[in-house]
């Protein structure tokens, strides 16, 4: 299992903070993402590689990265501060 | 020659209240005979948008990644230019327009590594740093739109990482 944290527009479309994924580690971003697209089939747009971004342990993380069980996963959109 | 350390002259603050241009001028130059340059950036909730009619912002942030994110663009502009102290302070919560929300101050010897760090941290800011705008207009609200010319900017420093 792998704790999914939200934000943004994610979070509010979602009505979820976080979403505890049933998925077996090591797995991929990309793995994790496919994995909420079911998960999420009628908002699977927000998990778009164009759409969304994925963060592993607070760095910026590309598809292939490798996520470990005990790893704090974050999907959000591209950011707009400042 | 200062005698603060490092971690002494770099100051990140994400916060709700207001800021205070003046204090942050204080921070980045006070007992320091060395710097000869200190640049600010202020930035403001602007009135027309995406959307005309805004009356207001919602910031969220990420916390923890946002403080990270913040700390490794202020390391990369150390690594980039001799420069002195740094302040950066992003606001959150609620906004309204004329509100300032985000601020960049360097101080260094010479006004051109001063000049140009501000710039490298507010386009990284601007394209990596966990921060996301919900504008509030007359008729409703809606996330803000990642801006191709942010990416844009950012670009043209080249790619450290």
């Amino acid at each position: 299992m792998v704790r999914i944290y939200f934000f943004a527009k994610i979070k509010e479309e979602l009505s979820l903070n976080f979403f505890d994924l049933d998925i077996e580690t090591p797995c991929s971003v990309s793995e994790i993402r496919n994995s909420l697209i079911s998960e999420f089939n009628s908002h699977k747009y927000l998990f778009n590689i164009d759409y969304s971004i994925c963060a592993v342990n607070q760095e910026l993380s590309d598809d292939k990265k490798c996520v470990e069980s005990n790893d704090e996963v974050a999907f959000f959109p591209p950011v707009t501060g400042g | 020659m200062s005698n603060k350390t490092p971690t002494e002259n770099i100051k990140i603050s994400i916060q709700e209240s207001d800021f205070s241009i003046e204090k942050e001028n204080h921070f980045l130059s006070n007992q320091a005979p060395e710097i000869g340059a200190v640049v600010t950036f202020t930035g403001r909730v602007r009135e027309f948008s995406e959307q005309p009619d805004v009356t207001g912002l919602f910031l969220e942030h990420y916390p923890g990644m946002t403080e990270k994110s913040l700390k490794r663009i202020i390391e990369q502009a150390q690594q980039r230019w001799d420069i002195q102290r740094i302040s950066v302070i992003h606001r959150i919560g609620s906004l309204a327009v004329e509100d300032q929300i985000v601020f960049v101050g360097v101080s260094s010897a010479h006004r051109e590594a001063a000049f140009e760090a501000a710039r490298y941290i507010m386009d990284y800011l601007k394209t990596e740093a966990p921060f996301w705008k919900k504008e509030i207009t007359r008729s409703g609200e809606h996330w803000v739109e990642a801006r191709e010319k942010d990416q844009a900017a950012r670009a043209r420093w080249g790619n450290p990482d």
